[in-house]
């Protein structure tokens, strides 16, 4: 590379160095450096109502309720065998009264989304906590955990608005 | 006076709109950059630690980028920085459409109402004009007509 370009490169990136320390350190508000991201995501949750992939993969092996509360778009392209799709829409107004007739109340159920990224699983989990339900667990690692933890993959429709399973 | 031929033209209106684009995206994530440290956690592909040191270089770089593109500095440099962030910035949407993710792009915002772009089909066609256009401005930061007085 032309040394000239080298050269700019560097001083550029010593500028933006400089301009993200200066712009950190003055706000009202300063962005640590370094956060335990995950560990972060995981306290937002309420203790005992969460399962990490692995002990969700030995409930799923002992036939416990699935629900998959991601869109039917992203449901079809994989899920957990047998889990059930439903949702996470609060902007729906249909979404209560499909959910609670859905989502059964007599059995133990784990919801779960994308991975730690998204918050619809607990979301989910608080709304049916909130109508009376007592057996819901999350699955806060989502899909993603579940695949990293080689829990099996279903595509296609089926168990599409919760009316299969 | 110099005499200025349509493709220097060019070069100078991709330069300028590149460097307007990067300061677009640059400043609302330098101003709310909790917001976007969310949005960088979520694409999970960088260990914790680096999360937030990203979230806040990287808009001060695509910031300093921004004004050297507008102003004809360093341009050399900053084109060839902003063609790599463009190309890495298509990789990781990309990667989120892969392993299923529905996460915001926190691309030009860090609004939760943005939650819709992020990976979507329309979002790497965006940038795949946008990396377009700054292979206009790498060329033309390149060649040889431009000003050579310039740094």
């Amino acid at each position: 590379m032309h040394t000239g370009t080298l050269f700019q490169i560097v001083v550029i990136g010593a500028l933006s160095v400089a301009l993200a320390v200066c712009v950190n350190v003055f706000r009202p508000d300063p962005l640590p450096w370094v956060e335990d991201w995950t560990g972060k995501r995981l306290a937002a949750y309420d203790p005992g109502t969460t399962l990490a992939p692995r002990d969700a993969i030995a409930a799923w092996e002992r036939d416990t309720l699935f629900v998959d509360v991601r869109t039917p778009v992203q449901f079809a392209d994989g899920h957990v065998p047998n889990a059930i799709n439903v949702p996470y829409d609060p902007f729906d107004f249909g979404f209560e009264a499909a959910a609670l007739a859905a989502i059964p109340r007599d059995v133990p159920v784990i919801l779960y989304c994308d991975s730690i990224s998204c918050t619809k699983s607990k979301e989910m989990a608080e709304f049916l906590a909130f109508s009376g339900y007592n057996n819901v667990l999350v699955m806060p690692d989502g899909l993603v955990g579940w695949q990293e933890a080689d829990g099996p993959l279903t595509d296609g429709a089926e168990g599409q608005g919760g009316s299969a399973q | 006076m110099r005499e200025y031929t349509m493709m220097r033209w060019l070069f100078i209106f991709a330069r300028m709109a590149m460097g307007g684009i990067f300061l677009l995206a640059g400043v609302p994530k330098m101003l709310n950059p909790h917001g976007f440290s969310e949005m960088v956690y979520n694409y999970l592909i960088l260990p914790d630690p680096l999360v937030n040191i990203v979230a806040l270089g990287l808009p001060a770089l695509e910031v300093v980028c921004g004004v050297a593109l507008v102003l004809g500095v360093f341009t050399r440099g900053a084109s060839l920085i902003v063609a790599v962030l463009m190309v890495s910035f298509m990789v990781a949407i990309a990667y989120t459409r892969i392993i299923g993710l529905d996460i915001a792009c926190g691309c030009f915002s860090v609004s939760p109402e943005d939650a819709a772009a992020g990976g979507s089909a329309w979002t790497l066609v965006r940038d795949a004009t946008i990396l377009l256009l700054s292979f206009v401005v790498l060329v033309g930061a390149f060649s040889k007509g431009q000003d050579p007085h310039k740094l």
